[in-house]
């Protein structure tokens, strides 16, 4: 009878040890795997508007119609990054700087989910024109965000102050030093919404020449 | 135990006598059952206890692993940032391996990616002591000192009739207007065009004929606000031909090699060397002597004025170009000059540095080939008609102000060496950074 009660008692706390336990690993379960999920898109995101050489002014047709720029630069954002090549793969000459193929990415927030495309721009010969070849359109980065007012992107001067997407210009945009990304996961079961923001320095816009 | 006992009896005679008489057996087996039931109990703890600790070791190695990446990322901006210091000493290096104590290491190379300017691509690839590695490629720029036809860091101010259009020779005349005619300035909010009211909106050779009419092939602007457009459209800037650059342009301050204590009035040919300067003036007769070259030029440092041509009348040419390449050029361009004033290099054999804040061409249609780097100067030409130049300008600002008659005057017309862009800054650019993926199989420092 003892051992009964001693077991009953055990049994109840190893119970109840397994529920809060069991309840605390999902939880954390969900957690983690947002918390992934987050990371994940977060790199994928910073890893290329890191590397932007030039941020469009013209606001791209890939994002949701009906925008414009500057005022919807917060959830849509088109620049070039230049990507690999030989020193003899050049697409136009210019004594600024070497040109090379390279990609225009686009990133969108719509309906809480970012997407990503890309066009890359190639030459047929050394030192020929770039022109548009291959590249992807419309792919999903992360799902069921809820950035709600929150803008995907903002973006900072080389002094640190924001720009205001309330005005009509859109080239300080074209300069911006720094861009904060952030990325809000909802509320899910007892865990409160999660957000994850990551403020990348571009480095290609960091020194004048 | 005690309580088990003395409730067996009252369960029946029979059983209560089995029971009683294997009592001390039964309380032996009570006692090993309970003990695969703690065990058992013990394991599912065990178990709950080992999968709590393993997810939070997951969780503690996903967090590790980031902080591992963001570590090889540095580690790897900052071999880039080793390569561009070796790169500037010429050539081709690499993989070079450095070791970062307590952080991990860095694999950097460097190869040679062009002459004009001289440029570097660089492929780094940092790893982070637990492992982590990222790939970073650049290119690094030497930065030229004359990469635009004109530059002003303020107060860009070009009257009505000037032109600025640029060549490679003269041998033709696509050759002789190459569309790299190119005016910048740090400062758009001070850049004017046909402020002065004079001429007849002269268009460049680019655009000659043409509706609307620009006196440049474009513009540049570096500056950070962006707040205001310079000015486009005729008689201004080829609107789709404006570049915004970020941040201002930081041109060095020429270094004097020597302190002055005499001026120099040129009328005769000019050795190869370095002379030094209070006030420089260059008058007919101020050739390039023998030897002079882009390689072996004149340079000639002032602290003063710097003077083209003296006097109200026609200065004419000074020093055209004699190469017999140059000479055999025939026809003329679009303004009337011989196809022979367009020689590639000419105008860098004869290279003027100046602190000083004044740069004036004086008199009426004088013809000059040569560079002049004046970051602090005022650019004027007494409103002198009809000059022309084949070379670059580097200035502080440009004069405006006609009553004075100190503007650029009418039909001033510069005439950009595109070769001149290989005349170095000694400053280092890094261009065209981005992240490469790095799998294990295949991250190497090396050329793709």
């Amino acid at each position: 009878m003892v051992v009964l009660v001693v077991l009953g008692i055990v049994m109840a706390i190893a119970t109840e040890f397994f529920i809060n336990v069991t309840t605390g690993t999902a939880s954390a379960d969900v957690r983690s795997q947002a918390e992934n999920q987050l990371q994940l898109a977060m790199r994928t995101i910073t890893e290329d508007v890191r590397a932007a050489t030039s941020i469009s002014t013209t606001y791209p047709s890939a994002c949701p119609s009906g925008g414009t720029y500057p005022a919807d630069y917060g959830d849509c954002l088109q620049f070039t990054v230049i990507h690999d090549q030989t020193p003899t793969d050049t697409c136009t000459y210019s004594n600024r700087h070497l040109l090379y193929p390279s990609t225009v990415l686009t990133y969108w927030l719509s309906g809480g989910t970012v997407y990503k495309s890309s066009t890359n721009y190639t030459a047929s010969s050394p030192g020929g024109a770039c022109s548009a070849s291959t590249g992807f359109s419309r792919t999903p980065v992360i799902s069921d965000l809820s950035n709600g007012s929150t803008p995907l992107f903002t973006y900072y001067d080389g002094y640190g102050n924001e720009l205001a997407t309330s005005g009509t210009n859109p080239n300080p945009f074209a300069l911006a030093a720094t861009i904060k990304v952030e990325l809000i996961e909802p509320p899910a079961g007892a865990n409160p919404a999660m957000e994850l923001d990551s403020s990348v320095a571009l480095r290609n816009n960091r020194t004048g020449s | 135990m005690n309580s088990l006992t003395q409730t067996r009896p009252a369960q029946g005679g029979a059983r209560a006598r089995w029971q009683g008489a294997r009592l001390p057996c039964r309380r032996h087996h009570d006692e090993r059952g309970s003990l695969i039931v703690v065990i058992m109990v013990a394991a599912v703890v065990s178990m709950l206890v080992v999968a709590s600790l393993a997810n939070a070791l997951f969780a503690q190695d996903t967090t590790v692993r980031a902080g591992s990446s963001a570590a090889a990322l540095q580690l790897a901006d900052a071999g880039v940032n080793q390569a561009v210091r070796d790169a500037t000493n010429g050539g081709t290096g690499g993989p070079t391996t450095v070791s970062v104590p307590g952080a991990g290491s860095y694999t950097y190379s460097y190869t040679s990616a062009g002459t004009t300017p001289a440029s570097w691509h660089i492929i780094s690839v940092g790893k982070d002591w637990r492992g982590a590695q990222r790939k970073i490629e650049a290119d690094a720029e030497t930065q030229s000192l004359f990469a635009d036809a004109l530059f002003a860091n303020s107060g860009m101010h070009l009257s009505s009739g000037i032109s600025v259009d640029s060549f490679t020779n003269g041998a033709t005349a696509q050759d002789m207007c190459t569309g790299q005619g190119i005016v910048a300035t740090d400062d758009v909010n001070s850049m004017t065009f046909g402020n002065q009211g004079n001429g007849n909106g002269v268009t460049n050779c680019t655009y000659n004929q043409t509706t609307p009419g620009y006196p440049v092939d474009g513009c540049i602007v570096y500056d950070d606000s962006g707040s205001t457009p310079p000015p486009s459209g005729s008689g201004a800037c080829p609107s789709n031909d404006i570049i915004y650059e970020p941040g201002s342009y930081q041109d060095p301050t020429p270094k004097i090699p020597g302190t002055p204590t005499t001026s120099l009035v040129c009328t005769t040919p000019l050795s190869p060397g370095t002379y030094v300067y209070v006030n420089v003036t260059i008058e007919p007769g101020c050739t390039l002597g023998s030897g002079v070259s882009m390689s072996d030029p004149v340079n000639i440092y002032a602290t003063g004025t710097v003077q083209i041509g003296s006097g109200n009348g026609n200065v004419g040419a000074i020093d055209p170009p004699t190469p017999a390449t140059c000479l055999s050029y025939t026809g003329t361009d679009v303004f009337g000059n011989p196809a022979s004033y367009y020689c590639p290099g000419w105008s860098g054999g004869l290279r003027i540095y100046s602190r000083g804040t004044s740069v004036v061409f004086a008199g009426n249609h004088i013809d000059w080939w040569g560079v002049i780097y004046a970051p602090q100067a005022v650019l004027s030409t007494n409103n002198s008609p009809q000059i022309s130049m084949w070379g670059a300008l580097t200035v502080g600002s440009t004069a405006q102000n006609s009553s004075s008659k100190s503007s650029i005057g009418a039909q001033f017309a510069l005439h950009y060496d595109q070769s001149l862009s290989s005349i170095s800054s000694q400053q280092v650019k890094l261009v065209n950074w981005r992240e490469e993926p790095c799998p294990q199989s295949d991250c190497s420092a090396t050329t793709p």
